[in-house]
Formats: structure tokens, sequence, C-alpha cells
């Protein structure tokens, strides 16, 4: 490889790497304060899309009005997260994980038949800003902008998450109850706000990812929540569920992964059985580091 | 202060506790002493509405705090360490005690932060610390300090004495006493009975869900049944 293809494949990487750690944030957020893991995940991913199609299609345009745009689809994936946690996990809180599995099988699939009855199955195009198709070109490295932002929207997102569960009062109560749940409640922290808050952040981390997937699709379609959920699942799994940390690094990783698997797989013209080799990779992390690359528990307990 | 009426506790068809009645006055420390499996956690986290209660009742200051949110008790003046401290050892030592000040809404925190740190000068030192990397007997200091910051009335530790050295053990006693001179009452269930003993006004023994014997240190030592109940899980 010569060094603008080695630049080219590592923006690349990074960029869906950026892509995967949204999610599994999202994902791991929800995991580690509740125990859930929510196929609905998706679906707020999706109700971003079709909020995004709403505001082009019956409002304004989105060349001009985009910072607005961005606002309302974060607002519409927000309500939809508050939505689920309200209306369908809440009362199932106190039930056994199997209980809450099923649980978000049934909204994930009552959203898409929604979306469904509403749209029909056939993609709806979504008038984007033009800056999303646009790239810039240096020598035979070309760089999308789309990729540029993802990235920064990527690292702005997290750094302000890390600042709010680091130096807020309602942060620390969070990552004090995705470690202890129950000894969190014993201090005094309510259940309730905690899990909302989560569900917020999780929304904004999906409208987030609906925004980027429609500027690199160019349409909404009901099922577009599954291929970002799967594989930000797999990011999950890879970097370990029990950590935020581990969920951004398996995003990265498997950024690196899907990237180097098409461009190796392709010498050999293999390259459609991408995603076989993915999951490979997954059951051998699942073999031989169940706990992922950054394991939770890193700090053993001493008596 | 706390009130327990035939409470009747169920895991699934296992009855964890069969109707027990308790009573903790302001002031006291009560202690509760009783093998594994009595039943003496239950109690806690029941009193802590942590758990459900399927009969009877538990009052603190005659209002009963059965269906109450946990954290309501815990603004209503009741702080459980439960057994196996239970930190956060993710979260630092600072962050730790902050948890301990979430139902705080007074001026008063600072100045009870201090007080925690003269009880427990270690704590200052590590503030920065993960709290995973504390020794068992630091853990133990910054478990108590932290349910101190909740300022509670009645406080309820659940096996204070697990698995600590013996020396810590009397340092995290002596706090017990410390802090009901300070005017904390405490609810006290160890399976360390001589301690338990020597420290509490009132001892219940609880055994397989029932309490079995109830009165001061001296009546249970006078009493023959007491030393065979004792006898039996010593």
């Amino acid at each position: 490889m010569d060094p603008s293809e080695v630049a080219q494949n590592a923006i690349n990487a990074l960029a869906q790497g950026s892509f995967f750690a949204l999610v599994a944030l999202g994902v791991a957020l929800l995991f580690g304060i509740m125990g859930l893991v929510n196929f609905a995940y998706g679906e707020l991913i999706m109700a971003g899309g079709y909020a995004m199609l709403i505001f082009t299609n019956w409002f304004l345009p989105a060349s001009t009005w985009w910072a607005l745009l961005i606002i309302w689809t974060l607002a519409v994936a927000v309500v939809f997260a508050l939505a689920q946690e309200r209306l369908a996990f809440r009362p199932v809180r106190r039930a056994e994980q199997t209980t809450m599995l099923v649980t978000s099988f049934a909204v994930s699939i009552l959203l898409v038949n929604i979306a469904l009855m509403v749209w029909g199955g056939m993609a709806e195009a979504v008038q984007v800003a033009g800056v999303t198709l646009e790239n810039w070109v240096a020598g035979d490295v070309r760089i999308r902008k789309i990729d540029v932002i993802t990235l920064s929207a990527a690292a702005f997102l997290l750094l302000l998450l890390s600042v709010f569960l680091k130096k807020t009062a309602i942060g620390i109560q969070m990552r004090a109850a995705s470690e202890d749940f129950r000894m969190s409640q014993l201090l005094g922290v309510p259940a309730n706000r905690v899990i909302a808050t989560a569900f917020v952040i999780a929304g904004i981390l999906a409208g987030t990812v609906g925004l980027i997937t429609i500027s690199n699709t160019g349409g909404a379609v009901p099922g577009m929540g599954l291929f970002p959920l799967i594989f930000g699942l797999v990011a999950v799994v890879i970097g370990g569920m029990t950590s935020l940390v581990g969920a951004i690094v398996g995003g990265f990783v498997l950024g690196g992964l899907v990237v180097g698997l098409e461009q190796g797989l392709s010498t050999y013209g293999l390259e459609r059985f991408r995603d076989v080799f993915v999951f490979l990779v997954v059951i051998l992390v699942l073999v031989f580091r169940p706990g992922g690359i950054v394991s939770g528990r890193t700090v053993k307990e001493r008596v | 202060m706390l009130a327990i009426e035939n409470l009747v506790v169920r895991y699934g068809s296992i009855l964890a506790l069969r109707g027990i009645s308790l009573e903790v006055n302001e002031g006291e420390i009560v202690g509760v002493i009783g093998p594994n499996g009595a039943g003496k956690s239950t109690m806690l986290m029941a009193a802590a509405a942590a758990i459900p209660v399927a009969e009877g009742d538990i009052r603190f200051e005659g209002e009963t705090v059965v269906g109450s949110r946990p954290e309501r008790v815990v603004e209503r003046g009741i702080s459980l360490v439960p057994e196996g401290r239970h930190i956060f050892h993710r979260l630092t030592v600072g962050e730790n005690l902050e948890l301990g000040t979430t139902t705080r809404k007074d001026d008063q925190v600072e100045q009870d932060k201090l007080r925690v740190f003269e009880l427990f000068p270690i704590l200052k030192e590590y503030l920065k610390t993960p709290a995973g990397k504390l020794s068992g007997g630091e853990q133990q200091m910054l478990a108590i300090g932290r349910a101190l910051l909740a300022k509670p009335r009645l406080l309820m530790l659940d096996e204070p004495s697990l698995g600590l050295a013996p020396i810590v053990i009397d340092r995290v006693f002596e706090t017990f006493e410390q802090l009901r001179s300070s005017g904390v009452t405490i609810l006290l269930v160890e399976q360390h009975a001589e301690r338990t003993l020597e420290l509490a006004d009132r001892v219940y023994v609880l055994r397989t869900g029932n309490i079995e014997l109830a009165g001061t240190p001296a009546e249970l030592e006078a009493n023959p049944e007491f030393e065979r109940a004792f006898l039996g899980f010593v």
C-alpha cells in the first residue's frame, strides 16, 4: 500500500469507527444502568431519519436551515427515547432481563410497522444539505466532508458526555448507578431520574446517528436502524459490556476491522463476505476474552 | 424511633422473615445477632425500602416506610451500610463521598465532610484515588463515612466487621461509640456476637426468620437459653 492509500484507509476507518462508537455508547449506557439490551434503539435512529424527512419535505430546505434541522431531529429522537422509557421499559424494570429484552423487540417491531404503514417499505428521499455530498481532494486522497463531520460530531459528543459524567452530580450518580444500581438507590439516588437521563442521552446519540445515516444514504426507510444497531452491539461486545470507554474503543476497533477487511478481502474478490469475517472476530473475542477488550471490572475486589 | 411490627418478607415461596417485631429507641445502639441466613440483612433491606414487604409494618418516627421509594427513606433520615460495603470501585473516594450527599438540601454538607475526615483521616488523603484501590478496612470506613454524609438519624450497619482484621474492627467499633455520642441512633447487625454484646444497649437474637431472644447484654448473658442459642451458631 502506498502512503496515500494508507491515509485514505485510516480516514475511512476513523469515520466508520466514530459512527459505530456513537451507536455503541447509546447501547452501553442503557445496558450499564438498567441491564437493558434495547433492540428498539435502532428505531430511535429511524425516528431521527423520518424527523428529517418531515422537516425537509414539509417545512424548510436543509441547506439553509441545517442548524434547526439538527435540533429538530435530536429533539424527536429524545422524545421517542423518553416515550420508550416511560411507556415500555419502566413498567417492566423490576422484571427479569429477558422480559425487558422481549419488550424491546416488541417496541422495535411496533415502531417499524408504524413507519411501514405511514411511509411504506420504500426509501423516501431526504434532501440533505449539499455539503454532506462534497469531498476534499488532496493528491490521491479523497476526504468526504460527511466523514469529517461525523468524526467531529462524535469527538464533540464524547467530550461533552465525559465532562457530564465526571463533573455534574447527576453524571456521577449515573456512573454509580451503572456500577451498582441498588447501592446508588440506598444512597438516595432517584432511580427514575437517572434512567430517564440515560434515555435522553441515548436519544441524542441515536438522533445524531440518524442524521449521519441519512446524510450518507439520502433516504429514510423503516429498517434503517438495524444495521447501525447490530454493528453497535458488536462494538459493545468487542469493547466490553460494562464500560463506556469499552464501547468507544469497541466502536473504533470495529471501524478499523471493517475497513481493513474490505481492503484485504477485495484482493481475493471476497468483500461480499465481509460481515461473515466481522462476526467471526466477534466469536473469537467472546471465546478468548468474554469480558471484552476493556473489562469493566478492572479493579479486583479486596477484602 | 424505628418500630418493626410482625414483619413478613418472602423471596418467592421462601419465608425469609416470619413475623418479627423489633424496636429501636432514639439514642440507642441496638444489636441484632444471629447465624447466616437468619434474615438479618433482609430485615435491614426492608427497613431501607429496598425490598417489598409481604406483611406487617415498619414505622420510622411514627410513619410507615413500607411502599416508599428508597430515596425518600434516606431523605427521612435512615441510612444503610449494606453487607459487603458496596463502595463504587471505579469512582474516586471523593465521588463516593459526594454520592452520600445526594439527598442533602441544606448548606452544612462541607462541615459534615470535615467531620467525616476527622473520624476517618485516611479518606482525605485518598480523595482522588479510585475507591477500589483502598484496603478492606479503608473501604468500610468509606462506606460508613458515605452513609453519614446523608445526615442519618438512624444508621443501620450490616456486618461492618466482616473480613476485617481485629485491629481494624476495634477502630470501626470505636467510631460507633463516637457516633452515638454525637446523636446518631445505630442498628447494628453482626455475626460477631461478643463485640456486639460489649457495645449495644439491647440485643435481639434472630434465627431462621424469628426473633428468639431479646434483652440487654446483661440479661442475655444471664439467660441459659441464650447460652444454648449462642452455642448453636458460634
